[in-house]
């Protein structure tokens, strides 16, 4: 029953965040898809005028590709691909924080809890399901979506280079490696989820918790540590502001070089921190959702 | 015949404000109990402690659990309907079925279409499209499709039409009143569940005013009509309350023999709401 449960709480979170799960990633993948075909249309028409036959910007990227060795063109061809995933990974990010700090917070405020409640659902099971798509749902489906749109603008130029002498094997799927991009990307995504854990919890909790705005809570506490830090703390520097500032930031921001399987293992005593971090504010966002009433 | 709530001290504290104070009655199995009481008299608080929703002190068992230690198991066989439309608004009509019969497993979602045929509610309309009226005929079919034991209404037709409120309380007769379901509402709307009722549980201010079974109240309590020169002879038996009707008076009398009384006047049982006046207002006086 537990299982039946969950698979329904989880349609349930989808039901109601429709446009933050379904429709902005697509709309994210249709304006990923409009730009890429926009640039070639723009680079096809656009010609250089340093080269004497007019060749097209395109046509002249392309053969300056062609120029490139095989290791040179997966550096460079598979460091733009990867690039273009980060307005999806950074968009996962933000909506999944957003989605957590209003995920019990709404239910209170439009008196829906006293409709959850009387089903026979317990809250541990409700606040898990909001983990979960908060940590893995949103990351993946956006996640989905953004290989679908890299994979069809990959389709688009083939389409474009079939019929030309370019050899597109080699100078576009094979530096880019579709596949393991696809790892890779699901890799991070979870990696991220772990690395995030204790904002994610925190988000939960202050969800669980606040009686009103989450959103200025979110913002405000860890500033409010950053100031009683400065002031109080016998220590040079910010200890605990720090390790949440560390814990905040995208893994992106790591070059593709620093972040790998090594990286988790050197980094494993702050993930297990934040994961521990993060398992106490959902462990008491379980425990304020038993409490709490409506606001 | 056994309890399906049993309520014994039952108190609740807001800060200084005592919610309730001390509360001891039964809901016994098959009955149908009306919990009266104004504004402020502890009626949803004392509701929701029955599911869990809030904190309480003293004891309070529903089908034989504590409802502050696994709400979510006593929910299996207790359904509720609060006082405003709480569906959330985003949600499509087809996906809240859909919801029930994921997470309860005594839903039946052929009861449900069933129940929904007869009424105008589309399956692909978010519950914000539907007037009040249809949001509460929703509520209801999704809760008659329960098997539950105990069904809990907190003012369900409030801010309803007549019309509306009129099919709610029949299609509740109809389909969920039997021997072995029960049914505990709490309403203002006093003379629309009158005939309902089995049992009766009167709140003021927190306290107990009554709780007694319907038959013992028609006994205990006597209506008498009695025109002005026996007015004062009729005094003379000690009514709770009194009030002028169309230039008669109506006398309400506690424990005293009907034939004392039929000698003065026409007796007749006492209403709901008019018992309830009477007994808060000498609450007051005894106070």
């Amino acid at each position: 029953m537990i299982r039946a449960q969950m698979i329904t709480l989880l349609k349930r979170e989808f039901w109601e965040h429709k446009t933050l799960m379904l429709y902005l990633p697509a709309v994210g993948s249709g304006l990923f898809l409009i730009s890429v075909v926009g640039l070639l249309l723009l680079t096809n028409a656009a010609t250089s005028t340093e080269i004497i036959f007019e060749e097209s910007v395109f046509e002249l990227g392309l053969d300056k590709l062609v120029a490139l060795d095989n290791a040179e063109r997966t550096l460079w061809l598979g460091g733009v691909y990867r690039l273009s995933s980060y307005p999806f990974l950074l968009m996962s990010l933000v909506v999944a924080l957003n989605y957590l700090l209003g995920s019990m917070f709404n239910e209170r405020k439009d008196r829906s809890i006293l409709f959850w409640k009387s089903m026979p659902v317990s809250d541990a099971l409700t606040v898990v399901s909001k983990l979960v798509t908060g940590i893995f749902v949103v990351p993946m489906i956006y996640l989905i979506f953004c290989l679908i749109a890299q994979l069809l603008s990959l389709f688009v130029l083939t389409l474009v280079l079939i019929g030309t002498d370019y050899p597109v094997w080699d100078i576009l799927w094979l530096p880019i490696n579709p596949i393991s991009h696809t790892f890779s990307l699901l890799f991070y995504q979870l990696m991220q989820s772990f690395w995030s854990a204790p904002w994610f919890g925190y988000a939960l909790l202050l969800s669980a918790w606040a009686k009103s705005s989450p959103v200025v809570w979110f913002f405000g506490i860890p500033v409010a540590v950053a100031i009683l830090e400065r002031v109080y703390s016998p220590y040079d520097g910010l200890i605990i502001f720090d390790w949440l500032w560390a814990h905040s930031l995208p893994l992106l921001a790591m070059s593709d070089e620093s972040f790998n399987l090594e990286w988790m293992l050197v980094e494993v005593t702050g993930l297990l921190q934040g994961i521990l971090a993060g398992m106490i504010c959902v462990g008491s966002a379980v425990w304020l959702r038993g409490k709490h009433n409506e606001i | 015949m056994n309890a399906v709530v049993s309520v014994q001290g039952l108190s609740k504290q807001y800060g200084s404000h005592v919610a309730l104070n001390n509360l001891n009655f039964e809901i016994p199995q098959g009955s149908v109990v009306g919990i009266i009481g104004p504004n402020g008299a502890g009626k949803t608080t004392a509701l929701k402690a029955m599911l869990g929703l809030t904190s309480f002190s003293g004891s309070l068992r529903v089908l034989g659990r504590d409802p502050s230690k696994g709400r979510h198991r006593i929910m299996q066989d207790v359904c509720y309907i609060s006082d405003v439309g709480v569906l959330p608004r985003w949600l499509k009509v087809a996906d809240a079925l859909s919801y029930v019969e994921g997470v309860h497993p005594r839903f039946s979602r052929s009861r449900a279409l069933e129940l929904l045929d007869g009424t105008k509610i589309k399956m692909n309309s978010q519950i914000k499209d539907l007037s009040k009226g249809m949001v509460t005929q929703l509520h209801l079919a999704l809760v008659m499709s329960l098997d539950v034991s105990l069904l809990i209404l907190d003012e369900p037709t409030l801010g309803l039409d007549i019309v509306y409120r009129k099919a709610f309380y029949d299609r509740l007769l109809a389909d969920f009143v039997d021997e072995t379901r029960s049914l505990a509402i709490s309403t203002h709307q006093v003379e629309e569940i009158e005939s309902l009722l089995t049992h009766l549980v009167f709140l003021n201010d927190g306290e107990l005013v009554l709780a007694s079974r319907i038959e013992e109240m028609n006994q205990r309590f006597i209506t008498l009509q009695v025109a002005p020169d026996k007015l004062e002879q009729a005094r003379q038996l000690g009514p709770i309350g009194e009030q002028q009707l169309l230039g008669r008076w109506h006398l309400i009398f506690d424990s005293v023999p009907p034939e004392e009384l039929t000698v003065l006047g026409e007796t007749r049982l006492t209403p709901i709401a008019d018992l309830f006046v009477a007994l808060v207002q000498l609450e007051k006086v005894n106070d």
